[in-house]
């Protein structure tokens, strides 16, 4: 599809024209500009410059005045102007939104993947608690032969994947903070932090944290959350983040 | 804890209460790789048992190897498959290291007592007494062949309280024997004979465990490193007519031959009612001063224990430094060692 929009004042290497055409086809992501021509009884269009625009084009738009590169015009007004300017941009900004949605899915996922390795750890130590030769039977295969103390080992491996965890999520971390402002990637956190307060909360037998943890979730997700009633700690995480992630994703969108 | 930038403390807030700026998260997140505090408790004693039904006290971990068809591993159960035509030796050099993790996983050594109860002609039996890590707060009671055994019944027991002496672990033995000609009756269950009332003499000798651990442990200072013992289970002054007399009976019914003469300690464990408690000790006391009259020590652990019938139950565990059963459990030993010099005790340690 391509748009064409009148333009004035064009500029382009040293040479300048009054007047001529944009014309912008979306399909190839190409500008085309066309100044008007008149020699004796003839007129025909002739073309100043085409040029290819991509997310990484550098543009400047100040009310009419337009420069991609080393061109420079004027719309004819305003909106004419804004239209031109958007149709340019929207490669650049395709490819935001799709780095930030990928990032926000790398989040997510190291958030996951951080989270239930996270509540797998307290699982097993909550199954140590109950039946700690059990526990260490079903996990034997995870062990060195020559395991001294099992528990340890155990509790020292678990605690060993959640720090590498920590680390993933670290490593997604900055480029949420480079594609993401400020106050929504500190919610982001926010949750994470919330999940594992909850966790521990379930981990603990401590109702009141868990109550006080689930309203902090309510806040971040803008909605009553409840119903985790005999889910499993891991079931748990899942649900909440699942549930936060889509409401947090939403209001950026929406900013 | 999360804080706010100017070092305020919040725990479930976006912005902070105290001046308002947001909360900074990403901080704290480090505080999610450390898990809550926890403790783990273990039982104060331990049961292993080989080749012997396993002996459940109440609070214990009671566990067992045993040979199976297929190898597995449970949590109260090491099961080893068995070799054929195998001896002690087989099975120790096979899975030595096998039993060795096994105890490391199951923590046997995390109660505080530990209790082995073994059938020293098992071939496993050798195996287990190896194994074991450490022999702290550790007693062995072994069933040992005798002279009515066959010899490579008495080589296996023989190679195995070798084992045992030789680490200086205390040792309550009892022959096949015993066991056999073994009875007792129960209060409210009846007469047990053989094997099951082998158990229940063992269930009452074991249950003041910490005293009599504290008992055997001193032996093995003063080199005592064997024990019989003499049980009479639901006994009474009607069917014994005084105290003097049960002890006169219990004398006859030891679970090792052994000459009093040659007792070096004595431990007496009874559950009777409150009033009986002083006829007894005195009882005791009068008995060792007549019969055990080169004992180091004497000690005593008396509990009351309400009894419609005034029926009480006492066990005496003789401590001695040599033992018969030993030097006739040799010959079977010989006989089999010359003939396979590898099943000789030479390199056990």
């Amino acid at each position: 599809m391509s748009r064409k929009f009148k333009i004035l004042s064009i500029k382009h290497q040293d040479k300048q024209y009054a007047e001529g055409f944009l014309e912008i086809d979306e399909d190839i992501n190409q500008v085309e500009v066309l100044r008007h021509r008149r020699k004796w009884f003839r007129e025909s269009w002739e073309t100043v410059t085409k040029l290819n625009y991509t997310p990484k084009t550098v543009m400047d738009i100040q009310t009419t005045k337009i420069s991609v590169g080393d061109l420079y015009f004027s719309a004819v007004n305003e909106r004419d102007a804004a239209a031109i300017a958007g149709l340019i941009s929207k490669p650049r900004v395709e490819e935001r939104t799709r780095i930030r949605k990928d990032v926000l899915t790398q989040f997510q996922e190291s958030a996951r993947h951080f989270l239930l390795l996270r509540a797998e750890a307290l699982a097993v130590t909550s199954n140590l608690r109950k039946s700690p030769r059990q526990t260490v039977i079903e996990s034997a295969h995870l062990l060195s032969p020559d395991t001294c103390d099992p528990i340890d080992e155990l509790l020292e491996m678990h605690l060993r994947r959640l720090r590498d965890g920590l680390s993933g999520l670290d490593a997604v971390s900055k480029h949420i903070t480079e594609e993401v402002k400020g106050e929504w990637s500190e919610k982001l956190y926010a949750l994470i932090y919330g999940i594992g307060t909850i966790q521990d909360a379930i981990f603990n037998n401590d109702q009141a944290t868990q109550e006080k943890g689930l309203n902090f979730m309510s806040n971040l997700c803008a909605k009553k959350l409840e119903g985790l009633e005999g889910l499993s700690a891991g079931e748990i995480t899942n649900s909440l983040l699942e549930e936060a992630l889509k409401h947090i994703s939403q209001l950026m969108e929406s900013n | 804890m999360p804080r706010c930038p100017n070092g305020h403390e919040s725990a479930l807030e976006l912005k902070c209460p105290t001046c308002g700026e947001s909360v900074l998260f990403a901080e704290s997140l480090r505080d999610l790789t450390v898990l809550p505090p926890y403790q783990f408790t273990f039982e104060e004693m331990a049961v292993l048992s080989i080749g012997f039904p396993p002996l459940v006290f109440p609070g214990s971990y009671s566990a067992e190897i045993r040979v199976e068809k297929e190898e597995s591993l449970k949590a109260e159960t090491l099961s080893l498959a068995t070799i054929e035509g195998a001896t002690w030796l087989d099975y120790k050099e096979r899975y030595l290291a096998e039993f060795q993790r096994w105890l490391r996983l199951v923590s046997l050594a995390k109660p505080r007592y530990r209790v082995i109860i073994l059938d020293a002609s098992n071939p496993l039996s050798i195996l287990a007494l190896t194994g074991l890590a450490s022999y702290r707060n550790t007693i062995v009671f072994a069933l040992t062949a005798d002279e009515k055994s066959r010899p490579l019944e008495q080589h296996t027991s023989y190679v195995a309280l070798t084992e045992a002496f030789q680490r200086g672990i205390p040792l309550i033995l009892a022959t096949n024997s015993f066991m056999e000609e073994a009875s007792c009756f129960l209060e409210h269950e009846g007469l047990a004979l053989g094997q099951q009332a082998l158990s229940q003499m063992l269930s009452f000798i074991f249950t003041p465990l910490g005293e009599l651990m504290d008992f055997v442990q001193r032996d093995l200072k003063l080199g005592i490193k064997a024990h019989g013992f003499s049980t009479l289970i639901a006994a009474s002054d009607s069917v014994y007519r005084t105290v003097d007399d049960a002890f006169l009976v219990q004398h006859h019914q030891t679970s090792i031959d052994l000459d009093l003469e040659k007792v070096q300690s004595a431990y007496l464990i009874a559950l009777a009612e409150k009033d009986l408690e002083t006829p007894i000790s005195q009882g005791f006391k009068r008995y060792c001063d007549e019969h055990l009259v080169n004992a180091l020590s004497i000690s005593q652990w008396l509990n009351a224990r309400p009894s419609k019938y005034r029926i009480y139950d006492m066990a005496i565990v003789y401590g001695l430094k040599n033992i018969d059963i030993y030097s006739q459990l040799r010959k079977g030993y010989e006989m089999i060692a010359n003939q396979t010099p590898d099943l000789k005790v030479d390199g056990l340690l």
